[in-house]
């Protein structure tokens, strides 16, 4: 049998296994009956009423030392990093505890661009909370806690003789997620297997960039001669513009790495039939907002498949190559519909894309005022009807 | 068309600017001004080419989220987070340094910018 306790603060659930037993918890949480919290002081208490539970003992990193030791219906001792017994609790019997988690630092032997020097990690019970490099000699390579300015906006990795190795600009990751023991950067060995399989030594690969997170950041890593290895900036999720991968150049356009020729095209320099048969979706959509519609119809004329000619409007089809989104999405447009319209107050004429099951003038018009336009004749129902346009 | 299922009232436009007459109640009214972002004057300014539709009377409101109301002939409609209202006691007058002066008698209005067709997802036009 099993107990398990959710939802608490860091390292204060419960996961415990015993056998043959019953469990009585003190609930006076009564927000949420999925998780039990039963709070008394600094401690979760939990009765068991029956069954053997015999205690836990953790153990400081990956080293020998003892940091905790819990015996049910005995004691709890708790000992700081350098050996020293902290706490020394009774527990009563038939009694078991999640205890509050408490800071601890874990220092491991590592070494940063070949250079040995000591990782020190702060923890709050299981969590990862900071970690610095310091070389030997004492020079501090990184400092990054969380909660600070430098988590929120990026930090650098500096060399013994503060030369830059590493930046990051934007907020660090924290969260364990993805990551190997909880650490920033980990630690690999030099064949790249993880530092788990080595007992905490190995060496800081500032390469890893998904320390970074969010919408926008930006990145920047150099080797040992402080040559930029890795570099480029993230915007929206996506990478964009100039990146440096492994010391070559690499363009990206909303993520798609493109060629330094489509990159550094001006929009009259673009063939608008090479750009309708691009094969990314997105890619083809960014590179038609670059060269304009105007010049898509005007260069390629597209058939007239309904005109308003009180208006001036045109309803324009041009065909397209298919191309999937992604798999789960719905089937990929073969033909882009293109709306001409006049503005009222200058005359001039500009143009308007809208969804390809447009048929009718007044119809893509009024899909482009927001009114829903799967069923034609409901749609006519909704229209939107304008007593003055400027 | 069966006049019987128009639901919308006459409407207005400026640009990218679509100015829907609706009726509010009073309640109403007060919770869409407080709940929302006071714009000031300014509706919209164009992103390419910096232009700005401005109001000369009212109160003009971001709505931070989905809310709904009735039009003038009793239809309930929908505003989508991101549209917005505008209410004002005085004729009002919209301005842009491209388009004509748009008048509007004074009343309650939902503000929608339209929208163009993106392969991957909607967008709104840019003027």
């Amino acid at each position: 049998m099993r107990v398990t306790s959710g939802g608490s603060k860091p390292a204060t659930n419960l996961y415990h296994h015993f056998s043959n037993g019953k469990i009585t918890i003190q609930d006076n949480d009564k927000r949420d009956k999925s998780y039990y919290r039963a709070y008394h002081g600094n401690t979760y208490v939990y009765t068991v009423e029956s069954g053997d539970i015999t205690g836990y003992t953790e153990y400081l990193g990956q080293g020998k030392r003892r940091l905790r030791e819990v015996k049910y219906g005995e004691s709890l001792k708790e000992w700081n990093e350098k050996g020293k017994l902290i706490t020394d609790h009774l527990i009563k019997a038939g009694t078991i505890l999640a205890i509050k988690p408490r800071v601890h630092f874990e220092k491991y032997p590592a070494t940063l661009y070949g250079q040995a020097g000591t990782l020190t990690l702060k923890k709050y019970g299981g969590s990862l909370r900071g970690e610095r490099f310091s070389y030997k000699g004492g020079r501090v390579a990184y400092d990054i806690r969380r909660g600070t300015k430098a988590a929120k906006t990026g930090f650098e990795v500096l060399s013994p003789d503060k030369k830059v190795y590493a930046r990051y600009a934007g907020e660090i990751d924290f969260t364990a997620r993805g990551r190997r023991g909880g650490l920033l950067f980990g630690l690999k060995t030099k064949d790249g297997s993880s530092w788990e399989e080595i007992e905490g030594t190995g060496y800081i690969d500032p390469e890893k960039i998904n320390i970074v997170r969010g919408l926008d950041y930006a990145v920047e890593v150099k080797d040992k001669d402080l040559k930029t290895k890795l570099a480029g900036q993230v915007k929206n999720h996506q990478r964009v513009d100039k990146w440096i991968e492994d010391y070559k150049e690499v363009f990206y356009i909303l993520g798609v790495a493109v060629s330094s020729k489509l990159y550094h095209a001006k929009p009259e320099e673009l063939d608008p039939q090479e750009i309708l048969d691009l094969p990314n979706a997105q890619l083809r959509a960014s590179f038609i907002s670059k060269i304009g519609l105007e010049r898509i119809i005007q260069k390629l004329k597209g058939q007239v498949i309904d005109t308003d000619p009180d208006r001036g409007y045109d309803l324009i089809s041009l065909p397209l190559k298919a191309v999937k989104i992604n798999q789960w999405d719905r089937e990929p447009d073969t033909t882009m519909k293109i709306l001409k319209v006049r503005c009222p107050s200058t005359g001039a004429f500009y143009c308007l894309r809208v969804p390809p099951a447009m048929e009718k003038v007044e119809q893509a018009r009024q899909w482009t005022f927001g009114q829903d336009t799967r069923d034609i004749k409901e749609a006519a129902a909704q229209y939107i009807e304008l007593e003055r346009e400027t | 068309m069966d006049n019987e299922m128009k639901a919308q009232p006459k409407c207005f436009r400026q640009g990218e600017l679509i100015f829907i007459p609706c009726t509010v109640t009073k309640e109403q009214r007060e919770f869409l001004t407080r709940g929302g972002r006071d714009m000031g004057r300014n509706i919209r300014e164009g992103e390419v080419s910096g232009h700005i539709h401005a109001i000369n009377a009212g109160t003009l409101i971001e709505l931070p989220q989905a809310t709904g109301g009735y039009y003038q002939d009793g239809a309930r409609f929908e505003i989508p987070r991101g549209e917005m209202f505008l209410t004002s006691d005085h004729q009002i007058k919209i301005t842009h340094p491209e388009h004509d002066t748009l008048p509007l008698d004074h009343g309650d209005y939902v503000i929608r910018v339209q929208r163009e067709y993106d392969e991957t997802r909607d967008r709104q036009v840019l003027d």
